[in-house]
This record gives structure tokens, sequence and C-alpha cells, in this order.
């Protein structure tokens, strides 16, 4: 049996989600390939421009705080204001949260909406879970709107968790605008860089499960506390 | 992404010779002087049976039939070391050859299906290989040694089954008689017209007289046989040039070198190309050192004071009609799941009642779901007095529904929950210590013995 190139090549094609044998028109692309790119970039730029949705919030108990980026034009234009929370939001937090808990979960759609409203309803229960099977107590979880990464140092300056957790919609791909990651931070505050923060990424039904991923959380912020530390040093 | 492991080298520590199975009778095998040949060998290897992690007895090809297999093969995993596991049958050893042989790995390499054939002395095991992994097995009562030959080529003994088959076939061919080297030139140009038949036409195996076992129905259009790959004794001999005489054909006592030709000829009238490895007689071996032991997902529930856990068998959930959604029906299949556990493994006291239920991969990886398999599976135990849960899930959610399962018995029961294992109804399982943190090693053991 002797395989011609076509075939082979839809072989490979069905090994990755990556565009590859799409074929052209001319110097071109396809039609039907160029209406896909621009249907996946429309899904990509929807995701960042898209809210999480308040029933949602509502469903898991999680009010709303502001970042210093009021609307996504100056948040895609500032990333710093992502990072900061205005005053209003920190008296919010101040009055609504407890202070200085074992763990501060919280919430940020961050790129990507979608991220949240597909993940969130499974990864928040397991992750809470896990926080149950290995003793550990959270405080008052929340979700900040056009948040960054870098808003977990404002929060760990107001709230003085022993460590942060945020869960964030992480910049959308044209293969998919659903992947979230999670961000831990042992004693979050003024000046603290990325070295210092541990991630799990590419959460996602995908890529890892948001159940699995909400289900090793709380194992891993065990060690954090253990250690006393998240940065490149924590050994897993 | 999180962690992960996974298996990235061998090493050869020390290779036996090769030894023919000794034998009392035609039925059976001679259990002492198979545990010398072993105890001698693992003197000779300066190894302990207490240094031996873990590894695996395999029991193959006509070996496996005799009356005291069973038996024989649990004893040696006992003596071999701690964690030794015992397998057996033609769909197993099938299977493994196509993993030593490297047919396995080619079928990732190259569209179509690789299919490896390993034939030994009694029996032709296929297993069809697609994009990396075996998607079915085929066994034939085909082997080198169904026929023996004296020097001259007289006949000293027949198979049962090939005595019978000849009988059918018009061949007068009996014990003592001084065989043709046409005949049997003629003999094994047969076995391979069906052998070659099954494989690359697809002509249903069970019309076949010489298949034994219960070879899968073929489902759906499986894609055209790329490459055929031939391991085993007879493997080996496929390069050597034609026999012309019957003295020279009987050179090792048996119609292997005949049937190598046959094949090598008959191959050619079917437009494949026969391919052979080096180590094509040890295919079996070392598939089987490279590929008993699996490891799970990185992120499991695991209470590490039940391990190690050794012969647990398994009862996979049947597909519940899962409509999107429908987590009752989701939750009676695991109810049903325990009921069959306790009905085929409850005979003893209700607390030592201890099987694996397994998961299939088309469970969708929600919360919702997740939480009721826990309860599900939870609910079930208690309700059979069982003390401990073991959960195998082809998805990566075992820490999830772990975690729930801990959270709802309280402690009451201890549970172990792996996941990326892919196990099958009827399977048993060896569950090892965890290996730098989470990771399990879980040998998988398919018991076959064919009656």
């Amino acid at each position: 049996m002797v395989y011609s190139e076509v075939d082979k090549v839809e072989w490979l094609k069905q090994k990755t989600p990556a565009r590859i044998g799409t074929g052209r028109a001319g110097t071109r692309p396809t039609t039907a390939e160029q209406l896909k790119l621009r249907c996946d970039h429309a899904a990509a730029v929807d995701s960042v421009y898209g809210k999480v949705s308040q029933g949602l919030l509502e469903e898991l108990g999680l009010f709303s705080v502001e970042s210093g980026a009021l609307d996504k034009e100056l948040y895609l234009r500032r990333p710093d204001l992502g990072r900061l929370l205005p005053d209003s939001s920190l008296q919010a937090l101040k009055q609504r949260c407890i202070q200085q808990p074992q763990v501060q979960i919280v919430v940020s759609d961050g790129l990507s909406a979608n991220a949240i409203e597909s993940n969130l309803r499974d990864i928040y229960p397991a992750l809470l879970d896990s926080l149950e099977v290995h003793q550990l107590s959270a405080g008052t979880p929340f979700f900040v709107h056009n948040g960054r990464v870098g808003c977990m140092n404002a929060i760990g300056d107001i709230l003085h968790p022993e460590v942060i957790v945020l869960l964030i919609g992480e910049r959308p791909g044209l293969i998919t605008s659903h992947s979230m990651s999670a961000y831990l931070c042992y004693k979050p505050g003024y000046g603290m860089t990325d070295s210092e923060r541990i991630v799990v990424s590419n959460i996602h039904q995908g890529g890892t499960p948001p159940v699995e991923a909400g289900a090793y959380l709380g194992g891993l912020i065990a060690k954090i506390l253990e250690q006393q530390t998240s940065g490149v040093g924590l050994q897993l | 992404m999180l962690p992960g492991f996974k298996i990235t080298g061998r090493k050869l520590l020390y290779e036996s010779p090769m030894y023919s199975t000794p034998l009392l009778s035609d039925r059976e095998i001679d259990h002492l002087a198979l545990h010398a040949i072993l105890a001698g060998e693992y003197e000779r290897a300066a190894l302990q049976p207490e240094d031996v992690d873990t590894g695996a007895v395999i029991i193959t090809g006509e070996t496996a039939v005799k009356h005291n297999a069973d038996q024989i093969v649990h004893h040696l995993a006992r003596f071999a070391g701690k964690f030794v596991v015992a397998q057996a049958g033609g769909d197993l050893e099938a299977v493994l050859a196509g993993k030593g042989s490297g047919a396995e790995a080619r079928s990732q390499e190259i569209a179509g299906q690789v299919v490896n054939v390993d034939i030994g002395g009694g029996t032709a095991n296929c297993a069809f290989f697609a994009g990396g992994s075996c998607t079915r097995t085929i066994n034939f009562h085909i082997g080198g040694r169904l026929i023996r030959l004296g020097a001259q080529g007289e006949v000293l003994k027949l198979f049962p089954v090939i005595e019978e088959w000849l009988r059918r076939e018009g061949y007068g061919l009996a014990e003592g008689d001084l065989a043709e080297l046409e005949q049997l030139k003629e003999i094994t140009g047969k076995w391979s017209v069906m052998l070659l038949d099954t494989i690359l036409n697809s002509r249903d195996p069970k019309g076949c007289p010489l298949v034994y076992g219960q070879p899968e129905e073929v489902t759906g259009t499986a894609e055209p046989v790329s490459e055929l790959w031939v391991s085993g004794g007879v493997g080996l001999l496929l390069e050597q040039p034609g026999t012309r005489s019957l003295t020279e054909a009987a050179r090792f006592g048996d119609i292997g070198p005949l049937l190598a030709e046959s094949l090598v000829q008959t191959a050619a009238n079917y437009s494949i190309k026969l391919r052979t490895t080096p180590e094509a007689q040890r295919a079996t071996v070392i598939g089987a050192g490279v590929h008993t032991t699996t490891l799970s997902g990185s992120t499991v529930f695991v209470d590490s004071t039940l391990l190690p856990l050794r012969n647990i068998p398994v009862v996979k959930l049947s597909r519940p009609e899962l409509a999107e959604g429908d987590l009752p029906g989701l939750a009676s299949a695991v109810e049903k799941a325990y009921a069959e556990g306790k009905r085929r493994f409850g005979t003893g006291e209700p607390a030592d009642l201890l099987f694996a239920v397994a998961l299939p991969g088309f469970i969708p990886a929600t919360y919702p779901v997740i939480r009721r398999i826990a309860s599900a599976a939870t609910e079930a135990s208690l309700r059979n007095g069982m003390k401990v849960i073991i959960l195998i899930c082809e998805n990566d959610i075992a820490k999830a529904v772990g975690n729930v399962i801990h959270l709802l018995t309280l402690g009451e029961q201890r549970c172990i929950c792996l996941d990326q294992i892919v196990v099958r109804h009827g399977d048993y399982i060896d569950i090892g210590f965890p290996l730098d943190g989470d990771c399990i090693p879980v040998a998988v053991k398919t018991l076959v013995f064919q009656p």
C-alpha cells in the first residue's frame, strides 16, 4: 500500500491543532482558511473585551472590585494600572474581607473573560475541597475587574494573607481563548516579582482539566506554607 | 502545566541464554527444573530476589496452555522479587512482542497500520498498531514446532491441534512417517496464506480453523496495513536462503525454516514486504521489560499506608447512557460496578473486599460530575462494608475525585484514586510506592489462561 503525500499531510494534521497544510489559492490563503482565521481571531478579541457575568460571580459568592484600569482600552494600553487598586477598591477590601487569612483566593478576568466563564465553576469548588483536605482556611474571596498578575502585591499590602491564589484569564490565542492560570505567592506585597511567584498554567478542558488543577493547588499551598517560599527555590 | 513523569530509558544489567521450556509430559511443565533454571540465572546475574523491585513473569505460547501453568507462573512471580507480576495469554504476548520488536513505535511514524506477528514454536500472535497504540490482536495455532522432525526428516511429533487439521485437510501424515519436503512446503504454504489472508485482507478470523481465543470484531473501516513485522524464532529465519533438501529443512528439528520460507514467498503475492529486527527472538521479553509498568498521572490521591497493593481485580464502569449532564445515569453506573464487584469477589469478609473500579475516558471532567462519581462510589462501597475505595480514571481527574471522597468519608474509609491509566474489565493491577512525590507505578496484568 503506497501512501500519497496528501494522505501524509492529512495524517499529520490530525496530530496538532496548529494550522498546517492549509493550502492556498494563488498567493493568498484559501477563503475557508481565511474565514476560520478571522473567526478564531474574533473569538480571541471577544474574550479580551468580554465581561464575566454577574450571575457567575453571585453563584460563587464573589463580590467585585475595580483595578486601576477602569476601562478595557486603558487596561490594554497601561499594564501598570491593572496592577494597582484604587482607594475605593482598597476600602472595600478592608471593610468586607477577613484580615490576615491563611489563604486569600482572588479571581480576575485578566485578558480572557471566556476563561473565567468556562473554568471557574469547576476549578473553584475543587480548590475549596483541596484546601479542606489539607486543613487550610481561606479568607473572603473576591473578583478583580481588569486585573493583572501584579495586583497580588497591592492586595497583599492590604489583607496580608500568608498565601494568595490568583485565578486569572490568560492572553487568548488562535487555538483556545479559554485558558487560565493560577498564580500563587507567599506573603505578597509591594515590589515582589515573578521569580517570587509560582504558576500553574494552561488550565482548560483541553489542557490541565480545571477540576484537577483546583485539586492540585491545596497541596501546592501546603508546600508553600511549609517551605515559606513560593519563589524559584520552592521544592515541588 | 502540572509536573509529570515518564520512563525515559532502560539499561540492560544481565542477559541470560535462552532455554527450552522443561516439560514433564505434553500437558505438564517441569516445575522443579524451571525453578532451578531461574535460581541459577539469578545467581549468575548476582541478584537476590529482594533486589528486584518490579518485573513480570510472563508465560506464553503453547506453554500457557499446560495445565499447571497458572500455578507455576504465580509461584515464580513470588520467588522472583517483591513486585513481580504474573501474566499470560496470547493477546498480551502479541502486544508485548509488537512493543519489543519496535512495530508499535514504527506505527507512530508512518500512516496506516503496522502489524507485528510473533511466530514461535506453537503460536503466531498478531498485534495491529496504529498511531502508537494496539487496535486488535489475533492468535493462530501456527508455529515452527507444531511438527517436529528427526535428523532424516522423519515426523517425531505432531501437535494434537495440527494432527486434527491435517486429517481434515486430507493429509495422511502421522508420527513415525518419513515426511516429504514438497508436502511440508505445501502445509506451511497453506498456513502462510491463512495468516496473511486474515491479516491483510481482513478475512473474518472466526472462520479460520487455526485461530484460537476470542479475536475482536473489526469495527468500522480499518486503515490498510502498511508494514508487516515478523518477530519470534521464525522471524529470525526470514532472511535465510531457501531449503533444497529435507535434512536441511529439518536442521532445527522442526518445520520453522520451511515456515519462514513459505511466509516470504507468500508475502510476495500480497505485495507486502516482511520486516524483522535483529532482536526478533527476544521481542516479547524486551516488550515486557519496558512496558509492564506504567506511571499514573502526577496528580493523584493516595493513602500511602495502603501500599503496596497486589492483584487487585478491576471492574470497569460500563458506558452509561450518559446524555449531556445525566448525573443520575452516571451514579447508577457506578453503583452497578460496585454491585458486580461484590458479586464476583465478595466471598470473604466484607471488610476484606477489595477491588478497583475503573472509569472510562469519556467521562467529562466537570465538578458536578466528579462530585457525583465520588458520592456514588462512597455510598456504594459503604453499603458493601468496604473499607477501601480504589478508583482508576483514564482522564486527569483523580485528585479532584479523591479529595471529595476523603471529605465525604471523613477519613473513615481509605482511598486511592489514580488517573491516566487505561485498564480493561477483568484486568488485575499491582500498585507500587510513589515515585518522587505523587506519581504511582502501576502494573496492569491481563490474565488470560486459555482453557
